[in-house]
C-alpha cells in the first residue's frame, strides 16, 4: 500500500518537474539611435533622435547631449523628459554659437543609466545679410533687413545709433525700427550678431528736407502766369496778373544774400502767361481781358533784357526750358486748344525749328525738369515720367511719379544727380528722384500752406528758392519767399 | 414524459440568440498631405498642401487644401526661399529660384493655426544627363479582344555614373501635338432651318497645336544598383494614342530627376500601391511614412514626400509616318480650335 502510495507521489513529483517552467523575466535594453539633424543655423539646432525597442520603457528623461568637444565634458542637456513609448523624438537648443562645431548624442535614462546613441557632428553656420527695404525713409520706419542664421542678439546701427529689432523671422527676415536721426543724413546699415560685424553695400537714406521761409514778398501783389528768369545768383519774377485778376506791371529782382527783393523796371510790355526759361521770356498775350496773343520775345544776359525777333509762332501757357544753350518751347494753349508743338531756337543761328509733337499736352503747369541734355516730363493724366531727347527728337518713359503732383504748377529742378519734383498746388510732398538709377525716395513734407502756388522757382548753391502765392480766395496775405535745403535736417 | 422531454430538448437545441455584430471603426484622422518637389532648374516649383480625409480621394473635395500656411525652403546655408500662395494649399517659389548642387535643402510649413513642420533634409545630388530618347510603337492586348491599346513607349538612354550610388525619377511635362482637323467636311446643325447637317465647309483652320495638362499618371522609379556606371535604356513611359494625338507630329519631354535614397524608396511603394491590381500576389495597401514630421508632435502621422533632385530634360518629336502601330484617327469635322485649348501658334520651344 504504501509502495503503491509512494510511486503515485513519484509520478507526479516525475510529471511536475517535466511539465513545470519557470517564467523569466526578459530585460530588454533599448537602442538609442541620433538621427539627422533637421535644421541648424547660427545659433539653433533641431535633432532627431529615435528610441528602438519592442516594449515600452520606463524612462526617466531623454533627449541629447551637447558639447563642443567628443568626450562631452560638460554638455549642455537638451532634456525632453519622461518617456514611455519607443520611437522618434526631436529636441531643439537655441543658444549655439556661429560658426562652432558641436557634437551631439541622443540619451535615454532608464532607472538612473544612461543609454547613449551614436555620435553626430554638427556646425553652427555663419550669418549673413543680403538687401534691405526701404532704402530711405525718416525715423520710426521699419526696414527689412534680409539675410540667413540671424540670431536672436542681433542689432542693428543706422550710422551709430541703435535701432530697435522688433521681429526676426525664419532668422532670415529681420525687421528694425529707423532710430532718430544724428548728425548723417545718408548712413550705412551695420549688422551685430554675436560680436561678428556686417555690413550692407547700400546706404540708408534718411527723409530730409529742411524749409524755411526767407521773407514776406516786400509788395501786396500776389504774381500770378507770369514770368521768372535766373542768372547765376540773381532772380527775377514779374508780369503776370496781380491774383488772376488785374495785369501786373511791376518786376522784381532779388540778389541771393539780398535781404529782400528790389524793384525793377519793366523790360517790355507786361505779358500774360508768357513762356520764360532761365533766359528767355516771351509770347503770351496782354491779359486776361485783351487775350490777343503777341509774338515778344526777350532774351536776359549779363543782366540786360534785350528785344528779339518776333516768335515763329502764337500761344500762351507753353513750357520753355534750355538745353546746351539752345531754347525749347513746348506745348501750351492757342484759342483753348491745347497744343502739342515743340520749337527749338538755336541760339547761335537765331533759327527756330519745329520738332515732333510732344505725346501729351503740355503746358506750364507741367512738372519737368532737365538733366544730363534731356528734359523730362511728368504726364498729369497717369504720372509716368517721360524723357524728350531734342537731339534725337524722341521720347521715352522711364520710370512714374509715386507722389501726389496736385493741381499742377510743382517744383522741378535738379541739383547734382538728383532731381526734385513736388509742392504742386495743394500738395505737400517733395519727391527726390535719384538720376543714377531712377530710385525715388520722399522729402520731408512742406511746412507752410499749401493753398498756394509757385510764382518762381530757382536753384542756387544747392537750395532751391521758392515765391509762392496763396491763391485767390485767400485775402490780406502776401506771397512768401521760401528756401528749401534738400538735405537738412 | 421522457419522450416528450427528449423532444423539447431537440426542438430547442438548434435556437440560438443572435448577437449584432458591431464594427468600432476608429474615426480617421486628418492627415497633412504634402506634395512637391524643388529641381536645380529655375522655377516656379510647386508645393501642394492637402488634409487627407478618412477614407481616401474617390470624393473630390474631402481633400481640403490648407490655406494661409508659411511655406518656405531653407538650404544648408541657411538662406530661406519663401513660396507664394497661388492658389488654395499650392504653394510655389519665385521664378529665379532654383536649387543647387551639392547643398540639402529643408521644407519648412507653419500653419495659420501655429502648428509647425519640416521634412528630413534632401540633399541635391547630380543626375547624369540624358544622352538621347528613343520610342517604340507598341500594340498592347486588352480584356477586350477586338480593341487593342496602341501608343508610344519613350525609352531614356543614359550613362549612370559609376562613382556613386545614384537613384532616378522620371516624369514627363505636358506633352503638346499638332491636332489634325478637317473643316472642309463640316455640316450644318441638326436644327439649321435652311438646310440641316447640309454640307458648309469651312477655310479654316486645319491644324492647331495643343499642349497636354493631363494629371501625371504614372512614373517610373530606379536605383543604379544593376546599372551602376553602365550605359543603360529605360522604359519611362507609355502614351497611349487616343486618335488626336499621333495624327501628325507629338512633342515629348522628359525630366530625369536625380533623388536621394528615401525619396526613392517612397516612390517604390507608392508605385507598388498604385499599381494594385486586386490579385493575391499585390502588395498589402499601406500607409507610407514621408519625410515630413511634425515638430509638435514627432509621433503625428504626415503624409507625402518632399523631393529635392537635380534634373535633366530631353524632348522628342515623334511623326505619324514613324509609328507601325496607330488607333484609328479621330475626325474633327470642324475648325481645329473647337478643341479645347488649341491654338494656332505653335508652343514656346515646338521646333520638330
Amino acid at each position: 500500500m504504501i509502495k503503491r502510495f509512494i510511486g503515485v507521489i513519484s509520478t507526479y513529483v516525475l510529471l511536475f518537474s517535466v511539465f513545470s517552467s519557470c517564467e523569466e523575466k526578459i530585460d530588454v535594453t533599448p537602442s538609442i539611435i541620433t538621427e539627422d539633424v533637421l535644421y541648424v543655423s547660427g545659433e539653433r539646432l533641431r535633432i532627431s533622435g529615435r528610441i528602438i525597442t519592442t516594449q515600452n520603457i520606463e524612462a526617466s528623461d531623454h533627449g541629447f547631449y551637447i558639447s563642443e568637444n567628443e568626450s562631452f565634458n560638460q554638455p549642455t542637456t537638451i532634456s525632453l523628459g519622461e518617456r514611455v513609448n519607443p520611437g522618434r523624438f526631436i529636441g531643439e537648443i537655441s543658444s549655439l554659437v556661429i560658426d562652432r562645431k558641436y557634437f551631439v548624442k541622443a540619451f535615454v535614462t532608464i532607472q538612473d543609466e544612461n543609454i547613449f546613441g551614436n555620435i553626430a557632428e554638427v556646425e553652427t553656420l555663419s550669418p549673413s545679410v543680403f538687401n534691405f527695404s526701404p532704402n530711405n525713409g525718416p525715423e520710426g520706419t521699419i526696414v527689412s533687413i534680409s539675410g540667413q542664421n540671424l540670431t536672436s542678439d542681433t542689432q542693428v546701427f543706422f550710422g551709430d545709433v541703435k535701432g530697435t529689432v522688433i521681429d526676426i523671422s525664419f532668422e532670415s527676415i529681420l525687421k528694425v525700427r529707423v532710430p532718430p536721426i544724428s548728425d548723417q543724413s545718408v548712413v550705412n546699415i551695420k549688422v551685430l550678431i554675436q560680436g561678428k560685424e556686417l555690413s550692407l553695400e547700400e546706404p540708408f537714406e534718411y527723409t530730409t528736407g529742411k524749409y524755411s521761409k526767407l521773407a514776406d514778398f516786400p509788395s501786396a501783389i500776389r504774381i500770378f502766369d507770369g514770368i521768372y528768369l535766373q542768372e547765376d545768383d540773381v532772380f527775377y519774377i514779374g508780369m503776370g496778373t496781380d491774383r488772376g485778376q488785374t495785369m501786373n506791371n511791376t518786376m522784381w529782382k532779388y540778389q541771393v544774400g539780398d535781404g529782400n527783393w528790389q524793384e525793377i523796371s519793366l523790360p517790355s510790355r507786361s505779358l500774360w502767361r508768357p513762356f520764360s526759361s532761365n533766359s528767355y521770356y516771351g509770347g503770351g498775350s496782354l491779359g486776361p481781358t485783351n487775350p490777343v496773343p503777341v509774338t515778344d520775345f526777350y532774351q536776359l544776359k549779363n543782366g540786360q533784357f534785350s528785344a528779339m525777333s518776333d516768335l515763329p509762332f502764337v500761344k500762351s501757357r507753353a513750357l520753355a526750358f534750355e538745353i546746351s544753350g539752345n531754347l525749347y518751347v513746348v506745348g501750351g494753349v492757342l484759342n483753348g486748344i491745347p497744343s502739342r508743338e515743340v520749337f527749338e531756337y538755336a541760339a547761335s543761328s537765331g533759327i527756330w525749328k519745329k520738332l515732333r509733337d510732344a505725346p501729351f499736352d503740355i503746358n506750364e503747369t507741367v512738372l519737368n525738369f532737365t538733366y544730363g541734355g534731356k528734359q523730362y516730363f511728368i504726364d498729369p493724366l497717369n504720372k509716368d515720367l517721360l524723357a524728350f531727347d531734342p537731339i534725337a527728337d524722341f521720347w521715352e518713359t522711364v520710370s512714374r511719379f509715386p507722389g501726389d503732383l496736385g493741381n499742377g504748377t510743382g517744383v522741378g529742378v535738379v541739383i547734382g544727380d538728383r532731381a526734385y519734383l513736388g509742392l504742386g498746388n495743394r500738395s505737400n510732398e517733395m519727391w527726390e528722384l535719384n538720376m543714377t538709377n531712377l530710385n525715388w525716395a520722399e522729402k520731408n513734407k512742406f511746412t507752410g500752406s499749401t493753398v498756394a502756388r509757385n510764382s518762381a522757382i530757382y536753384v542756387h548753391g544747392g537750395l532751391i528758392y521758392l515765391v509762392r502765392s496763396a491763391e485767390v480766395q485767400i485775402q490780406g496775405v502776401p506771397s512768401e519767399f521760401w528756401v528749401f535745403d534738400p538735405n537738412g535736417f | 414524459m421522457v419522450k416528450r422531454l427528449l423532444l423539447f430538448i431537440i426542438f430547442i437545441f438548434p435556437l440560438s440568440c443572435i448577437d449584432p455584430y458591431n464594427i468600432g471603426i476608429e474615426e480617421g484622422e486628418q492627415l497633412l498631405t504634402v506634395d512637391g518637389f524643388i529641381t536645380n532648374d529655375f522655377g516656379p516649383h510647386t508645393i501642394r498642401l492637402t488634409r487627407s480625409d478618412t477614407y481616401g480621394s474617390v470624393f473630390e473635395g474631402l481633400i481640403r487644401p490648407i490655406r494661409r500656411a508659411t511655406v518656405s525652403v531653407r538650404d544648408s546655408q541657411g538662406l530661406v526661399t519663401f513660396l507664394t500662395e497661388t492658389e488654395p494649399g499650392t504653394y510655389v517659389t519665385p521664378n529665379d529660384f532654383a536649387a543647387k548642387l551639392g547643398l540639402s535643402y529643408t521644407l519648412q510649413i507653419r500653419l495659420s493655426e501655429g502648428q509647425e513642420y519640416t521634412s528630413f533634409p534632401e540633399k541635391i545630388n547630380p543626375v547624369a544627363p540624358i544622352d538621347s530618347v528613343s520610342y517604340r510603337s507598341l500594340q498592347l492586348a486588352t480584356d477586350n479582344r477586338l480593341e487593342d491599346r496602341v501608343g508610344v513607349q519613350l525609352v531614356a538612354h543614359f550613362k549612370d555614373p559609376s562613382d556613386q550610388s545614384n537613384f532616378y525619377y522620371w516624369r514627363t511635362n505636358p506633352g503638346m501635338f499638332v491636332v489634325v482637323a478637317n473643316p472642309e467636311l463640316y455640316t450644318l446643325p441638326p436644327t439649321d432651318p435652311t438646310n440641316p447637317r447640309g454640307p458648309a465647309p469651312k477655310d479654316c483652320c486645319a491644324t492647331c497645336y495643343l499642349v497636354e495638362n493631363s494629371r501625371l499618371q504614372n512614373f517610373t522609379v530606379a536605383s543604379d544598383e544593376e546599372f551602376n556606371g553602365l550605359s543603360t535604356r529605360v522604359p519611362i513611359t507609355f502614351i497611349e494614342d487616343n486618335g488626336l494625338r499621333f495624327k501628325d507630329t507629338y512633342r515629348a519631354e522628359i525630366l530625369q530627376m536625380g533623388i536621394s535614397q528615401g525619396a526613392h524608396r517612397f516612390l517604390r511603394l507608392v508605385n507598388q500601391q498604385l499599381n494594385i491590381t486586386g490579385s493575391v500576389f499585390d502588395q498589402p495597401p499601406a500607409n507610407i511614412r514621408g519625410n515630413m514630421v511634425s515638430l509638435d508632435n514627432p509621433d503625428e502621422v504626415v503624409l507625402g514626400y518632399f523631393i529635392a533632385a537635380s534634373v535633366a530634360n530631353k524632348s522628342v518629336y515623334i511623326k505619324r509616318e514613324d509609328l507601325e502601330f496607330t488607333a484609328i484617327p479621330r475626325i474633327i469635322p470642324d475648325d481645329c480650335q473647337i478643341v479645347p485649348g488649341a491654338t494656332l501658334t505653335p508652343p514656346a520651344g515646338w521646333n520638330p
